[in-house]
């Protein structure tokens, strides 16, 4: 796993020096290529606390008292409320449907052999390399036979399947768990889903808050399922709430208060990965290892 | 028996496919859609920024992923400062690139004027693409960089000190072991990079607003003959183009594959 130990090379040898010069060239390098690319989200911040939109356009920068009321504005006139309790909707039903699913479905695939277990394996994994455009006209049609269109519904439904990748991932942590902990509780009484709540969970709570967090990441910031299917103004979720707020009628945008409602937009996400940084990590890092 | 429903529901929504268009056309759609030129035009578009962006992107993430396997102070930190771009949800980041890219004179702008470089006109029909890519690099960076990074860490020190000892250069060294035990991650990630650019959309959408023939990518084609004014008519000709994209994705999945046989080195063994 990444070690973080930060530990400075001693200068011992004759070529201390050398090293020390390299060390700080790339700790220097680092930090630049570091700060260029946070810049945007830096500018976002600093943007939303200017006092008027034409502001992001003086160069360089006048530093002036950072103006809180863009917040104020932004919530007011995106009905901020309304859009975080939408989305919230969608986010509680995906995130419980969705791990819910996921965790029975990878625990029936770690812990039951079945005939063409393997198959249905190949089956839901190459579900992740379809892609949306293909599944997107179908289910639409679907939706609207059973006139969901402009519903939650058919941001909702969806979950109950799970997803392939949170399958993936908590079947590989479910099959490191040792057999003898299934047997021992079997013995002690213990069925199928008992061993699965009382046994695995538990042992689990590493790779269900990465779950957690990607299904929640995901729901929040989705902009192209609501954009299909929500029509209704009062239902928007964030995204769409966000860019309506954004291509409505101004002569000029108020870059300072949009800058505001993409603070808080994405200020979740912010804090998740700074407080659970591990989880994410490590969700991101399975991925990528197969 | 849940999974048995996850399929279920996939083959529905199949089926429905096949039962809502009920006037049978034959390859119809498909003839249609290759005499179409946008449909061409964003065949092609796609294709430029799938590659530019995979290969690009890639490259960074790599070099920012070697960088920070070195050891130290404030190495977590940059890797926060990095990480940071692929955090704001997708929307929020587009906005603050609109901004960065707006006409008038952006941060952007003035950043490149220090280097005596003139006021680029970021959005208009020509500069849309670039900028487009520019956004989406910067975004994907964080998880590929973090996905390598893992890899260079299991890479074992072993044999890279054994290298050290025969006299082996920093960047020999790095060639011809480092890349080569790393690169079943670069095969992943090329392969979910190139998938992923192949399917964009809503990034164009959100940045450029028009698609031009300079712009318009295969997905969001398809979006927009699904749900244009005539509705359910072109529906059945989005989903013939659906399916081209579909085939296309596919193909090149399986070709890499083929050829990455021959490439990529599995240290416990092929899987």
């Amino acid at each position: 796993m990444i070690d973080n130990k930060t530990a400075t090379s001693m200068p011992r040898l004759s070529r201390a020096t050398v090293r020390r010069i390299k060390l700080t060239a790339l700790t220097i390098g680092a930090y630049t290529v570091g700060i260029v690319l946070a810049l945007p989200f830096l500018w976002m911040v600093v943007g939303s606390l200017m006092p008027k939109a034409s502001d992001l356009f003086v160069f360089p920068p006048k530093l002036q008292a950072p103006h809180f009321v863009n917040y104020l504005a932004a919530i007011d006139y995106m009905n901020l409320g309304r859009l975080v309790g939408n989305t919230l909707i969608l986010v509680v039903a995906n995130m419980a449907l969705n791990i819910t699913a996921s965790v029975l479905v990878a625990y029936g695939f770690a812990r039951f052999k079945g005939r063409g277990r393997s198959i249905c394996f190949a089956l839901l994994m190459s579900t992740m390399m379809l892609p949306w455009v293909v599944t997107m006209v179908p289910a639409y049609m679907l939706f609207s036979r059973f006139n969901m269109i402009g519903t939650y519904m058919p941001l909702i439904l969806p979950a109950i399947g799970g997803t392939a990748f949170h399958i993936f991932m908590m079947r590989q942590y479910i099959k490191g768990i040792p057999y003898d902990l299934d047997e021992a509780a079997r013995i002690d009484g213990c069925n199928s889903l008992g061993i699965l709540v009382k046994i695995h969970l538990p042992n689990c709570v590493p790779i269900l808050a990465t779950m957690l967090i990607f299904s929640f990441n995901g729901v929040w910031g989705d902009y192209v399922g609501p954009s299909i299917y929500i029509m209704k103004e009062d239902m928007y979720t964030l995204s769409l709430g966000l860019q309506k707020f954004k291509t409505s009628n101004y002569t000029a945008p108020p870059w300072h208060e949009l800058m505001a409602g993409c603070v808080m937009f994405g200020l979740p996400m912010v804090v998740i990965f700074l407080a659970a940084q591990q989880a994410f990590v490590r969700g991101i890092v399975t991925s990528g290892i197969k | 028996m849940l999974s048995s429903l996850y399929y279920s529901f996939h083959q529905v929504s199949y089926i429905s496919f096949t039962v809502e268009a009920p006037v049978f056309v034959g390859w119809k759609n498909f003839s249609l859609a290759l005499r179409d030129s946008l449909f061409l035009a964003s065949i092609k578009n796609t294709f430029f920024f799938s590659a530019v962006k995979t290969v690009v992107g890639l490259g960074i993430s790599l070099l920012i992923a070697v960088m920070l396997n070195q050891k130290f102070v404030g190495n977590k930190t940059v890797r926060v400062l990095v990480y940071l771009a692929a955090i704001i949800p997708m929307v929020a980041s587009t906005m603050v690139w609109a901004q960065l890219f707006s006409s008038d004179f952006s941060l952007l702008n003035w950043i490149l004027s220090w280097f005596g470089i003139p006021p680029v006109n970021w959005m208009s029909y020509k500069n849309a693409m670039t900028s487009v890519l520019i956004m989406s690099i910067w975004g994907s960076i964080g998880p590929s960089m973090l996905i390598f990074l893992a890899a260079l860490q299991g890479v074992p020190q072993d044999i890279t000190e054994a290298s050290m000892l025969d006299g082996c250069g920093s960047i020999r060294r790095f060639v011809v072991i480092t890349l080569p035990m790393i690169s079943s991650t670069m095969l992943f990630l090329l392969i979910t990079n190139l998938i992923g650019g192949l399917q964009a959309y809503a990034e164009m959408q959100l940045l450029v607003g028009l698609g031009t023939d300079r712009t318009l990518t295969m997905a969001w084609n398809v979006v927009l003959n699904a749900f244009n004014i005539d509705g359910f008519k072109t529906m059945g000709y989005a989903s013939a183009q659906a399916w081209i994209l579909f085939a296309i994705i596919l193909a090149f999945t399986g070709v890499f594959f083929a050829v990455s046989k021959k490439f990529v080195f599995y240290a416990g063994g092929k899987d």
